[in-house]
């Protein structure tokens, strides 16, 4: 009798643990301290001023460089402080890390949680093609129209270059729109040896410098890069269309595509490299490397590394490794489908308050204290303003313990209206203007490719070039070995039909600008 | 005459009752786990029909277009499908051999140990490899073959007179480093399992054998081995349920996505992965996963039927 009596207490335990960890898994998974916001219907649809009724509150997803700002609630008050006051719209801010946003953009959208406000783009992070075609973004023409006006101001011509068959679903924001590449070069080791880096033209031209360095210094690598390596089609000035299986336009001013994997540029490209390679001026691991450019500058391994060129690029990197770095800009900047979509702010179609959604995106645009606030934090608490107008830590205060860093100064609708931190080029918007307004326009820029009428072939290119391509552009592989089998089994894979497919579609897409 | 019968009948009836009366506590004890898996296992499984569709989110699942089998060419369109697949098949081959006599071995040998302590010591260290994540693994793994600065090729090579060898860049040495790391990790966990059986025959047997001056091999094929045969059996079939799967952390972490590798490492996990990583196209995907569990179905099918032909009793349904 009492073992029945045990028996029967323990099931009911079980029961109970089970039940209350069933419904300990609805807070879902934001990172932040607040609980999910209902969102509630958006009282008052006319643009007015100040509309009234309680504020629309919105969820904005963003990506997040690096850990959650500890002050993130804080700064997320003062800019609904603004919102309520201009809009009456309330957003929660959800930062994610920028290696789980893809599957967390994924899984909101496919189980059309409360989201309002999220980022997207061309970048291989982001899924902005994907999304479309699964109809899980709104478009956006009406809306910009009815509520953008700042966003059609800052953007100007790039507001249409993400309209996808003509229909706009995501907006890029004003940041380095452009894109080229540049080296950079270790000061102490170039004023050791007295470099003349007037001499550097080509990219091809440090040769004799990592020849000299190699036989001087053997603990250093000569040449290493910024960021994961492409060596070959970052130097060959194709504009590769946002893709990622070879598919390019040679000569960024004819509208011609073709599978940059059987052209000459990049061939060239590959051929010095692998001389590089062989000579020993390239890591030996480089292609499956994890550790960059300004990581081995700090340890005081690295003597040249290859990266952008945006303005205030250096002094990015001068504050990853703490060295100083000579830059020398090797081309001309392209504006490419690549460079400016990167990033988009999106809509997902099952938001509940596009409407305010928008409105929100106006204003971040447009508000010189709603930018920065995204930025820098709140003033006097995050950052203080110099005399001559640009921006320090608070006293005691440096990179590490400042509270408020969300490291993505490229995110918040228009870059040049943000402070410029002390050391920077005060300068710096109006670089940044000329830097995108002296581009080079790829006559393909806005052009998005459509995959799902190849997706079967695509799905086996990838799996091609991920297996060749890494050793073949940083010069590892050698292309009289590799290339050739490379090549056959791009054309068993269907390669022409895809790149047939592209040119297909980008007559269409030149076809409807006209 | 009536009366008897009626009695006997209203007594085997009341036994059935009074049975399932006492199993009434175990059926609620299977309940959790039953709810767990109708809503886990067995709801979800309508999904599958997103591996036959184009999946339109705004109108839903079910509203989307059907495709019929498109979804699925990809995973046999190129020869490196075919690559894939032989691989999956040759490394879950070579995995279930060794994922069996291994761990039975060890497991033969740790229930000869009569230190209990040194036992538990034992045990804890052959299982403790199972429970560090793939991801920790393969940073330990750069750390012995990493071409610079790496343990084998400073120390171990160099002592031994041997060149330094770029591990990352040739993909022949890595058919026999997967199958080396796959027995590092799962031997403790398998081995476990392989104990438990162990333990549980009964001492007498072995005493009465050695009366009968049988010696320990003899000990170990004739008593150990046979009567363990209905765990062997259940555990390689549920291996062969598994063989077009692989696990992701061995193929795709370890050899630090390299490309080159691909030869080698690349199954049909890391070949979808990769395939899709770009496109996110779930239909596909959904696809490759049905396509691997169909085959497993069949598979374990297939041999169950088989064990129960050679002989009934063991055969897991």
């Amino acid at each position: 009798m009492k073992k029945r009596i045990y028996g029967v207490i323990l099931v009911l335990c079980m029961i109970a643990l089970v039940l209350s960890a069933c419904g300990g898994n609805n807070s879902g998974t934001t990172p932040t301290s607040t609980t999910p916001a209902e969102s509630t219907a958006a009282a008052s649809t006319a643009a007015e001023k100040t509309p009234a009724g309680p504020p629309a509150e919105l969820k904005v997803m963003c990506t997040a460089f690096g850990a959650i700002p500890t002050d993130l609630q804080k700064v997320v008050d003062e800019i609904n402080k603004i919102a309520i006051a201009e809009i009456n719209v309330k957003i929660e801010l959800m930062p994610i890390s920028i290696s789980a946003y893809q599957e967390q953009a994924r899984l909101m959208l496919s189980a059309k949680e409360t989201l309002d406000l999220f980022l997207t783009g061309t970048l291989g992070r982001f899924d902005y093609v994907g999304e479309i075609s699964r109809g899980q973004l709104t478009p956006l023409d009406e809306l910009v129209d009815k509520y953008g006006d700042n966003i059609k101001t800052v953007l100007g011509k790039y507001l249409d270059a993400s309209r996808f068959q003509g229909k706009l679903y995501g907006l890029t924001t004003m940041r380095d729109l452009s894109g080229s590449n540049a080296l950079y070069f270790s000061k102490d080791l170039v004023d050791k040896y007295k470099y003349d880096l007037s001499t550097i033209k080509k990219w091809q031209d440090i040769e004799p410098l990592l020849a000299d360095i190699k036989k001087n210094e053997p603990n250093v690598l000569p040449f290493t890069t910024a960021r994961t390596p492409e060596v070959a089609y970052s130097f060959s000035g194709i504009d590769n269309l946002g893709t990622t299986w070879g598919l390019g336009l040679e000569d960024i001013t004819k509208p011609v595509v073709s599978c940059y994997y059987f052209g000459q540029k990049w061939l060239d490209n590959v051929k010095v490299l692998h001389d590089w390679y062989k000579k020993g001026y390239i890591p030996s691991d480089i292609a499956t490397a994890t550790t960059f450019g300004p990581d081995y500058l700090k340890a005081g391994r690295a003597f040249v590394f290859s990266g952008g060129s945006k303005p205030a690029e250096a002094t990015q990197y001068e504050k990853q490794s703490g060295k100083k770095v000579y830059t020398v800009v090797i081309d001309k900047n392209m504006a490419t489908t690549d460079s400016t979509l990167r990033f988009l702010w999106a809509i997902p179609s099952h938001s509940k308050n596009p409407e305010a959604a928008m409105k929100f995106l106006n204003l971040m645009y447009g508000s010189e204290k709603v930018i920065n606030l995204f930025q820098w934090g709140i003033e006097g608490t995050h950052y203080v303003k110099n005399p001559d107008g640009s921006i320090k830590y608070p006293d005691g205060k440096d990179a590490t313990n400042v509270g408020y860093a969300l490291n993505a100064n490229w995110l918040w609708g228009d870059q040049l209206k943000e402070y410029i931190f002390e050391g920077d080029s005060l300068t710096f918007p109006e670089d940044m203007r000329k830097y995108n307004e002296s581009a080079d326009l790829s006559v393909g820029m806005g052009f998005i490719f459509d995959p799902n009428p190849v997706k079967t072939e695509i799905a086996g290119i990838t799996n091609l070039v991920k297996q060749y391509a890494p050793a073949l552009q940083n010069g590892q592989a050698d292309p009289a070995k590799v290339l050739p089998e490379f090549q056959s089994k791009l054309k068993a894979a269907g390669i022409e039909k895809c790149v047939a497919e592209a040119q297909k579609q980008f007559d269409a897409w030149l076809a409807s600008k006209k | 005459m009536a009366q008897i019968s009626l009695a006997g009948h209203s007594v085997t009836k009341s036994k059935k009752k009074s049975n399932f009366k006492r199993y009434i506590p175990y059926f609620i004890m299977l309940l959790p786990g039953a709810i767990y898996l109708i809503i886990n296992n067995y709801m979800p499984m309508i999904g599958l029909v997103i591996a036959f569709k184009n999946i339109n989110f705004s109108i839903g699942i079910f509203k989307s277009p059907w495709v019929g089998l498109d979804n699925f060419k990809f995973l046999f369109s190129t020869s490196d499908a075919w690559l894939v697949t032989r691989n999956t098949l040759l490394y879950n081959g070579i995995f279930l051999i060794t994922s069996n006599v291994i761990p039975i071995a060890l497991a033969i040998f740790l229930s000869i140990i009569a230190n209990k302590k040194l036992l538990k010591l034992y045990q804890s260290v052959i299982l403790l490899p199972y429970l560090i994540s793939y991801v920790v693994v393969s940073y330990l793994v750069y750390a012995f073959l990493n071409s610079d600065m790496g343990f084998l090729n400073k120390v171990v090579l160099p002592a031994f007179g041997g060149q330094p060898v770029n591990w990352y860049n040739e993909s022949k040495y890595w058919f026999f480093l997967l199958p080396l790391m796959n027995i590092w990790k799962t031997a403790g966990y398998q081995c476990i399992i392989y104990l438990a059986s162990i333990v549980g025959i009964d001492k007498e047997y072995y005493e009465a054998a050695e009366l009968d001056g049988v010696n320990s091999w003899q000990q170990i094929t004739k008593i150990t081995l046979p009567l363990i045969r209905p765990t062997i059996i259940i555990l390689v079939l549920l291996g062969i349920g598994r063989i077009f799967y692989s696990d992701f952390g061995l193929f795709y972490q370890v050899p630090m996505d390299a490309g080159v590798l691909y030869p080698a490492t690349n199954v049909i996990d890391t070949y979808v992965y990769r395939a899709l990583l770009q496109l996110g196209d779930f239909g596909m995907s959904s696809a490759a996963g049905f396509y691997q569990s169909i085959v497993g179905f069949i598979l374990i099918l297939t041999t169950n039927f088989i064990v129960r032909k050679i002989s009934p009793d063991e055969a897991m349904f």
